[in-house]
């Protein structure tokens, strides 16, 4: 069948279409439309939590470390803050791409734009994510301290050495056990999420993505 | 806040373009729920971008397929492990719904227009919808973004593509009768 005579075809089905149309009204009414904004809002509301929470978080540990005397404790939130830094000006990043997408732009500038935004959201995540596997115990250490409770002298230093040899000790060890039961994960949304956020997958198809919108532009 | 009249304007030109949201929703999604949330996405969309639309720079047609494609595009990015598992025809999944008819040598075509637009990527199936309703080169290549050739070039392109399965197709069918 020639392209030409799918046109016939098409013509054909639209008539059906047409009559389907009319009769489910479903389609065409608004009737679930809040759903859909509901959705909308809380992918942004989602960006804007996220950052406002990296900004305080910021603000906490700028204090933090004012308050400081003992470099035991000053220590690991300086390692910290670099990492709070990066997650806030990701997010605010984040706000400003989304805030200039508009939908009525030529779809291939738009597509383009949003698998920006995407795989910006995506390091994003997997930083988080790999950087809280990697130092959990200075974010430990933080906490406890803000709590009154010193943990170096109530866990002792070997704890502390082995559980950031542990935590250095997960990364490839989650890595390795994403892949090896991505299929398993794969049946739920959330769980297909968590893999490809983890272990890279969904930044490797957005990667793919801006190539396929390069090559239908230029071919 | 916006006006009353804003939203009799936007539902107005909506109902009068219904169509185009139908039909890019039949292109991009496969299952009913799926469909009934991409059309209703498309619809908030649009509500949200009508501000930008200014009728001196685009038809609302033009305009409405740029909300619509771009929102159907999106939404199949992220189902598209789904999209690529399996892609159910719209028509076979809705014929149920109208009455159900025997399937005559027009379904058979149209379950091959299927067959074709289900290997097409989001941005190819943008352009041979496109393409299939008739809109003008000048109105393709202004939705996507592209030069009017390279919308000639990727239509040629598609029409050999086909040409060629096609052949390839009645080769196989061929043989297989030839060695039944």
């Amino acid at each position: 069948m020639e392209l030409d005579e799918m046109k016939l075809a098409w013509q054909q089905m639209n008539r059906k279409l047409d009559a389907l149309q009319t009769m489910n009204a479903n389609l065409g009414a608004e009737r679930k439309a809040g759903r859909a904004r509901r959705t909308m809002l809380r992918a942004r509301a989602l960006i804007w939590s996220e950052t406002i929470i990296a900004g305080l978080t910021l603000l906490a540990l700028g204090g933090f470390i004012w308050d400081q005397t003992a470099m035991r404790f000053m220590v690991p939130a300086l390692i910290l803050y670099p990492v709070a830094i990066a997650v806030f000006a990701s997010g605010i990043r984040q706000l400003m791409l989304a805030s200039r997408i508009d939908f009525s732009e030529p779809v291939l500038e738009i597509q383009r734009q949003l698998e920006s935004l995407r795989g910006l959201r995506l390091r994003t995540t997997q930083m988080e994510f790999l950087w809280m596997l990697l130092l959990w115990v200075p974010v430990a250490i933080v906490i406890a301290r803000c709590v009154g409770v010193d943990l170096y002298a109530a866990m002792g230093a070997p704890w502390m050495a082995w559980n950031v040899a542990l935590g250095v000790a997960a990364v490839p060890c989650l890595l390795w056990l994403a892949r090896r039961f991505a299929p398993a994960f794969n049946r739920s949304s959330i769980g297909r999420t968590l893999i490809d956020q983890l272990t890279g997958q969904g930044l490797a198809a957005t990667r793919e993505q801006v190539a396929a919108i390069a090559r239908f532009e230029r071919e | 806040m916006r006006g009353k009249l804003e939203r009799q304007h936007f539902e107005k030109l909506l109902r009068e373009h219904s169509g185009i949201v139908f039909k890019v929703v039949g292109m991009y999604a496969r299952e009913r729920e799926e469909r009934e949330d991409l059309a209703q996405e498309i619809h908030a969309q649009c509500w949200r971008s009508f501000a930008s639309f200014d009728e001196r720079r685009a038809k609302f047609s033009t305009w409405m397929y740029r909300v619509a494609l771009n929102v159907a595009i999106s939404h199949g990015r992220r189902r598209q492990r789904d999209l690529a598992s399996h892609f159910e025809p719209l028509e076979t999944h809705h014929l149920e719904t109208i009455g159900g008819e025997a399937p005559d040598e027009a379904d058979e075509r149209v379950a091959a227009l299927h067959a074709v637009i289900a290997q097409l990527d989001g941005l190819n199936r943008a352009l041979i919808l496109m393409y299939l309703e008739d809109r003008a080169y000048a109105e393709i290549a202004e939705v996507l973004g592209i030069s009017e050739t390279n919308v000639a070039t990727k239509i040629n392109r598609i029409k050999h593509t086909l040409r060629v399965r096609m052949l390839g197709a009645r080769a196989e069918a061929l043989d297989e009768t030839g060695s039944s």
